[in-house]
């Protein structure tokens, strides 16, 4: 995030787009009904008709995958209506005539025509945004598990800049990030091009630092691959060792038959997990890993603060921290990296990573503190690009064109299907699962449709459907609400009995790699009218 | 009075070097290829002329120096590698070496006041002292705001 949770709740204007916050990130979605009492305007923009809409001024319903149309459909009434912060484009962008030509293709009527809201509308959330003295935007998967997903991303910060919205309190271009520490992750390195702290590891003069502070040769200056090309290039081995750490990837990656066949090809294949999942059958080698709870270590969320996790259960007998699993391997392997506890890693880490190196497990014990944060006198920093300020210098607005999912509708697969996450349930499931009262609360997965589309299909709520795409078929019950926009259905992937990613379509964002999980086309048969109502259906799904 | 004397040529002294401070960010703003760098370069310029006035206001009532606040020292220029001068450095770096700059300003008039027996003439430096701090800063916040990008 550009900015901070907090401040989201002094917003005057709350742009939420992709994001099912109050079931995703239910904390976040406080401070955003927070600022909806305070009288903030909240735009929801979603296929769905998410519970943060009876919070939300707004709902904009656009269609599965048309969010670059209608986003710069938006930009363009801004520039129209003379609503663009020129004074921040003069200032603090290099190519603002660009963008006011670009999104000329985007006339609202054009719009309108691919992401199917009123041009009327259009121009009413235009007039909102344009008018108002600052606004926020947050968006999650819904814009990045697109083929799209990076020029989506793109797109809204051209929205952003235009309306000047950027290094300034309560405002920003805010991803409320897909997993309670994927920001630590990627913070530390988890990705293959980047050390920790996003030192590139092309960069001579970084690897001769990492290799200095760790006192090794040789280590590779070459980017490694993305999780899609690693699974892909285990069919012709170019991956023969795959070692997962808490990633139950049969149930998690997309069009599940496929990424079977891949983990099948591999030569050796490790997992480390704190239960048996739908990916522990199919490992050489399984290391018990401590759970939530157990761990001691860091968290780092979305608004980049670095939070102490602190072990408050004895781990059972075997367990042992993933750090110290990944230290006797490198034993093994000749490397001893000489850790002692979770702390030690943090301290190595620290001395080698600038924007983390004022925040030492002292200063967190009781608050964490936001990067950057690179002296021990630094109190981190809340909101980035104060006054306009980019790394690069100015902000470049680019370009980006609408193009539709991977996979669209026909008449053999009329319904697109979106997948994402309950408030009950967390991923696969692998630790809300082995909660008896969790699943008391959501047992089943439920294929969510809209009345319309149930009704020509005389499908019911709680009657047996199959769902079914070009990639595989699932069984579920049906539940019909207005909660599915018309055409859509909606699913998540936590239960391994009724699994979305059976279906979806391992289509990727060609620079992410990130699968299109929000669009794949499917055809719904009733297989079995209902045996038991499921009448309190609403309320259970209701944060 | 030798002490008034000397607080002139002290004052006299650093006005001078930030005359030379301005020089110097005007001639590396004019080399640089980056249009934000320059523009960087050439406020930090103006900055320079600001002090320098300010310093001349000290000329008239050197209690001015002494009502400065005390800035916070978050450190961050003493961490931070001075970055090579080039014709193409980035914004982070043209931010960079500023604080160096006045991290480096800010300990000459530090160790001044510390090799000084006279009480009045260290105070006077361990104001100007103080005012290279605040300088510093203020570019050390505008330099963590862009320095760290989050880049993959």
């Amino acid at each position: 995030m550009t900015n901070s949770i907090q401040e989201l709740q002094d917003a005057s204007v709350i742009f939420v787009v992709g994001s099912n916050m109050t079931e995703a990130h239910p904390v976040i979605s406080y401070y955003v009904k927070r600022a909806a009492i305070n009288g903030a305007t909240v735009i929801v923009n979603d296929p769905r008709r998410t519970d943060l809409c009876r919070w939300a001024t707004h709902h904009v319903q656009i269609k599965v995958g048309s969010d670059i149309a209608y986003i710069n459909g938006l930009i363009n009434e801004i520039f129209k209506n003379g609503w663009a912060d020129e004074e921040f484009l003069k200032a603090h962008t290099e190519n603002p005539d660009d963008i006011r030509k670009w999104v000329e293709a985007y006339p609202v009527e054009r719009a309108s025509e691919i992401c199917g809201v009123p041009a009327a509308r259009i121009k009413e959330i235009a007039r909102l945004l344009g008018t108002a003295k600052s606004a926020s935007v947050c968006y999650t998967l819904g814009i990045t598990e697109h083929i799209c997903g990076t020029d989506n991303v793109k797109t809204l910060a051209n929205l952003q800049m235009v309306l000047g919205n950027l290094g300034k309190y309560a405002t920003g271009l805010n991803p409320l990030r897909g997993q309670n520490n994927v920001q630590g992750a990627c913070d530390m390195g988890a990705l293959p091009n980047v050390f920790h702290n996003y030192q590139s590891v092309t960069d001579a003069k970084i690897v001769e630092k990492m290799e200095k502070s760790w006192g090794v040769n040789g280590l590779s200056n070459r980017p490694g691959y993305k999780m899609p090309t690693m699974l892909r290039k285990a069919r012709d081995g170019g991956t023969k060792v795959l070692y997962c750490i808490g990633d139950n990837t049969v149930q998690t990656e997309p069009n599940m038959a496929h990424t079977i066949k891949e983990i099948e090809a591999l030569e050796f294949f490790i997992v480390c997990d704190i239960f048996p999942t739908l990916t522990t059958p199919y490992a050489d080698v399984i290391f018990p890993d401590y759970a939530w709870g157990e761990e001691e270590g860091t968290f780092s969320n979305t608004e980049r603060r670095v939070q102490r996790v602190r072990g408050a259960l004895t781990p059972p007998e075997g367990c042992r921290p993933s750090w110290w699993v990944l230290q006797e391997l490198g034993k093994r392997l000749g490397y001893d990296l000489g850790f002692t506890s979770a702390q030690a890693v943090w301290e190595d880490m620290r001395r080698s990573a600038t924007s983390y190196a004022g925040i030492t497990y002292d200063r967190i014990q009781n608050v964490g503190l936001q990067w950057p944060c690179p002296t021990l006198e630094h109190p981190g920093t809340g909101f980035l690009h104060r006054d306009g300020n980019f790394s690069r210098g100015k902000g470049l607005f680019c370009k980006t064109d609408w193009v539709p999912p991977a996979e669209v509708t026909d008449a053999t697969y009329p319904l697109i299907l979106s997948t994402g996450r309950r408030l009950w349930h967390y991923h696969s499931g692998t630790q809300t699962r082995n909660s008896v009262g969790l699943e008391r609360l959501f047992s089943e997965e439920l294929l969510e449709m809209n009345p319309e589309d149930a009704a020509r299909l005389r499908i019911q709520s709680g009657d047996l459907v199959k769902a079914k795409s070009r990639r595989g078929e699932i069984t579920l019950r049906a539940w019909v609400t207005e909660r599915a926009g018309p055409g859509m259905c909606w699913m998540a992937f936590h239960f391994e009995e009724a699994c979305g990613n059976v279906l979806t379509n391992d289509a990727f964002d060609p620079v992410t790699e990130t699968a299109e999980y929000k669009a794949c086309a499917i055809r719904v048969e009733k297989i079995k009218d209902r045996e038991t109502p499921i009448e309190d259906l609403h309320r259970q799904a209701r944060p | 009075m030798p002490t008034s004397i000397n607080i002139k040529a002290i004052l006299d002294a650093a006005v001078q070097r930030e005359d030379e401070a301005h020089a110097f960010y005007l001639r590396i703003s004019k080399g640089q290829s980056n249009a934000t760098v320059k523009q960087t370069f050439a406020e930090l310029a103006a900055d320079e002329l600001s002090h320098k006035e300010f310093l001349q206001a000290c000329l008239r009532d050197p209690a001015l120096l002494s009502k400065m606040p005390t800035p916070k020292d978050y450190k961050v220029a003493e961490a931070t590698e001075e970055p090579a001068f080039s014709i193409a450095m980035k914004p982070a770096e043209a931010l960079a070496l500023a604080m160096k700059k006045e991290e480096g300003a800010a300990r000459f008039y530090r160790n001044l006041a510390e090799s000084t027996s006279d009480p009045v003439l260290a105070t006077m430096f361990t104001n100007l002292a103080r005012m290279e701090l605040g300088h510093k800063t203020r570019i050390e916040t505008l330099f963590v705001n862009i320095g760290y990008p989050e880049v993959f």
